[in-house]
């Protein structure tokens, strides 16, 4: 019998033994219903498809997929469960005051962490920033629901990045962001920390839409977010469900591809070209290093200084390039108010200082 | 092998035959020349952006006359984007319509294509790892793109060399073996690769390029292909009778006073570097090499002497249609060529099959 059977067969000896303690498991029922008032469990959540998980305590020990999940639960206080991850954060990605405990944590996977190695990882929650039927084109890697039932560990889902793609509408908002900060909170028993961090998220997107609120729509400016780790023979548009979609309208940006339905699609320079966009995003992905990434937003301005068809482009002739990382642009987060508000300084200086 | 029977006997045909042949390739030529004209046109005045046709005429002769473009979007999408992507889709296509043929002939089997021979696997190679390594633009160690696919390319083609060459002959069984099995083997480090894409967005750029796109074409990026083309098919062409010879054997090929060894590596080098160029401008388009030196067959016979330019002509127009499908087919996003070659392809070449077999 396997080691986390042995471990059922005991709990529920000790579950027998309790409740043959009559009036005593009456009193101890009583303290937990009163604990669990205090920090809100049960708590129940839903994946992309609605199907509900109910967590009765707070996890002790959390996996998550990727560097996003992770540097959400060191904002909500929780980084000291963390017991493993895959897509570790890379040099420098993580905000300064979460480096040391990052580097810490055990690497599971440099990409998505391996089903044998997930299973276990002796987690009772996993953190997923990806939708499981795209798993990052990793196919068949992701345990299924009854994998992560019998291996004990819970599952939830950063929706507003996991499920873009099966979203029903657009995107306009940081709304989906704030509400899994939420619920991570309240899965976590971190609700108060969760709600601290979202009212510093709204204080700084509303006063950026206060800043903007006598802009009317057709006076904002466009806006691409040129994908250039996605290759620059093929553009990748962000389309309308898509986290970056929700920050360049925050903005007060007009995304050149806001009526494409999807999180992201692949399109030809044609489509690029005919929007003229009046700005354009160097979505550059983290080298590891300012130098490096540096050097990875030059190539990519270059790239459109050069190519022909974009070279005349109104954003290119007046160098209307911004430099933000693709990471807090496309994937949610604490952080993603910030790039709403950087977005929003350059591309609407005289209104948002 | 009772396919290269009946290659065999499409070539060693009596005189009536033969005649009958070069009315098919006149008659073939005299409709795929205008087809291909009117591809192109096509390709030019239709795109995901709406640009009206009298525009598009003014941008194109603008850009022909060398003057100035007009200020905004119009003059790019037409004079920068759609001609040179129509002209490279041509290019392309009739490059993989000769090399399928050369090949074909090259390894004696009908079911050769272009790929077969471990090059464009090469090709893939040396894309990817300029992608998902060097990340963007950037190419890996200062190479670009289509240069480390070309790098990619010729490493592969000196790998397959060195396997085919020894023992002397390059005959075919040991050509295709040497080219599945390295293919396979850079393969395997293609998909490794593309497993260490950065995320969801690159792997998906990557498998897009894999699948074939027409995507990156530009004027300056015209020139080599279009060099290579033409270069390889009066290559092809000054050997189109040794070619028809050695589809009834080589012994055959032989008496007829064909250097049969020395054919088949002067074949494999034409073959190898034109692969080589077209994978690194456009990926590896599937299924054109293979299907339109058969649906050519089908046609103006087994005559190289005729197929070779008529199947040039004819995957000039396959390919400029089927990118200009790729490019229009969904409203807001574009599919890979490889897809939409498989799609119109298959069945062109199972109607033209079902046709053959009614008249026999």
């Amino acid at each position: 019998m396997r080691p986390r059977a042995w471990c059922g067969v005991l709990a529920a000896v000790a579950l027998s033994a309790t409740a043959c303690g009559g009036g005593e498991s009456k009193k101890s029922d009583d303290a937990g219903a009163a604990a669990n008032a205090k920090t809100g469990f049960p708590v129940s959540v839903s994946d992309c498809s609605g199907a509900k998980t109910t967590f009765d305590a707070a996890p002790k020990r959390i996996v998550t997929s990727n560097a996003a999940a992770l540097e959400l639960l060191m904002w909500l206080g929780a980084g000291d469960k963390v017991a493993g991850t895959g897509f570790p954060p890379g040099k420098g990605t993580v905000p300064q005051q979460f480096a040391d405990r990052a580097a810490k944590v055990p690497v599971l996977g440099k990409k998505v962490i391996p089903k044998e190695k997930l299973l276990g990882s002796g987690a009772d929650l996993y953190v997923d920033s990806f939708s499981s039927m795209k798993n990052m084109g990793g196919m068949g890697m992701a345990p299924t629901a009854e994998e992560f039932k019998g291996a004990g560990i819970s599952h939830v889902y950063l929706k507003s990045t996991a499920c873009a793609s099966m979203s029903k509408a657009a995107r306009t908002d940081l709304s989906g962001v704030e509400a899994d900060i939420e619920e991570l909170g309240r899965v976590t028993g971190t609700s108060a920390r969760a709600a601290e961090l979202v009212a510093g998220m709204r204080k700084k997107t509303d006063a950026v839409r206060d800043a903007l609120k006598d802009v009317p729509e057709a006076k904002r400016p466009s806006y691409f977010f040129f994908d250039y780790d996605a290759g620059t023979k093929q553009p990748m548009a962000v389309c309308n469900r898509q986290v970056a979609n929700a920050v360049i309208t925050q903005a007060g940006a007009r995304n050149v591809f806001g009526d494409c339905a999807g999180d992201f699609k692949p399109v030809d320079w044609e489509s690029v070209v005919a929007k003229n966009p009046d700005w354009i995003q160097l979505g550059v992905r983290n080298r590891g290093s300012e130098e490096a990434n540096r050097k990875a937003f030059d190539e990519a301005a270059d790239f459109l200084r050069t190519f022909p068809a974009t070279k005349d482009l109104k954003a290119v002739k007046e160098g209307h390039f911004l430099r933000i990382g693709s990471e807090r642009t496309t994937i949610g987060g604490v952080r993603s108010a910030d790039t709403v508000r950087e977005i929003a300084h350059t591309v609407h200086p005289d209104r948002v200082k | 092998m009772t396919a290269t029977a009946a290659v065999g006997e499409e070539t060693a045909e009596p005189v009536r035959e033969r005649e009958h042949g070069a009315a098919a390739a006149r008659w073939a030529c005299a409709v795929l020349a205008p087809a291909l004209l009117v591809a192109l046109t096509a390709s030019v005045c239709l795109g995901s952006s709406q640009v009206p046709l009298g525009e598009v005429w003014s941008a194109v002769a603008r850009g022909v006359s060398g003057g100035d473009p007009v200020p905004g979007t119009q003059d790019l999408i037409v004079w920068q984007l759609r001609v040179p992507r129509a002209l490279l889709a041509a290019v392309v296509g009739a490059g993989l319509g000769l090399v399928g043929t050369a090949v074909q002939a090259l390894v004696r089997n009908p079911l050769a294509d272009p790929y077969l021979l471990g090059i464009s696997s090469g090709a893939s190679l040396g894309a990817v790892a300029a992608i998902v390594l060097g990340a963007g633009a950037g190419g890996l160690l200062g190479l670009g793109l289509s240069s480390a696919a070309f790098a990619g390319a010729l490493a592969s083609f000196a790998l397959v060399w060195a396997m085919a060459r020894r023992g002397g002959g390059f005959s075919p069984l040991r050509l295709v073996l040497a080219g599945v099995g390295i293919g396979q083997f850079l393969s395997g480090f293609t998909h490794y690769l593309v497993l260490q894409a950065g995320d969801d967005q690159q792997t998906h750029g990557v498998l897009f390029w894999l699948m074939g796109s027409l995507g990156g074409a530009q004027w300056s990026g015209l020139a080599l292909p279009a060099a290579a083309v033409l270069l390889a098919l009066a290559a092809l062409l000054a050997r189109a009778r040794a070619l028809n010879a050695l589809l009834m054997g080589d012994e055959t090929a032989a008496s007829l006073g064909v250097e049969v060894a020395r054919l088949r590596r002067e074949l494999f080098v034409v073959t190898s570097v034109l692969t080589g160029v077209l994978v690194s401008v456009s990926g590896a388009i599937g299924f054109v090499g293979l299907m339109v030196p058969h649906a050519c067959r089908m046609v103006v016979g087994g005559d190289h002497r005729r197929l070779l330019p008529v199947a040039a002509l004819f995957g000039a127009v396959l390919l400029v249609v089927v990118d200009l499908v790729a490019r229009t087919a969904l409203p807001d996003q574009e599919l890979p060529v490889g897809v939409v070659t498989a799609l119109i392809g298959a069945p062109t070449l199972l109607y033209l099959l079902d046709q053959r077999l009614e008249k026999a």
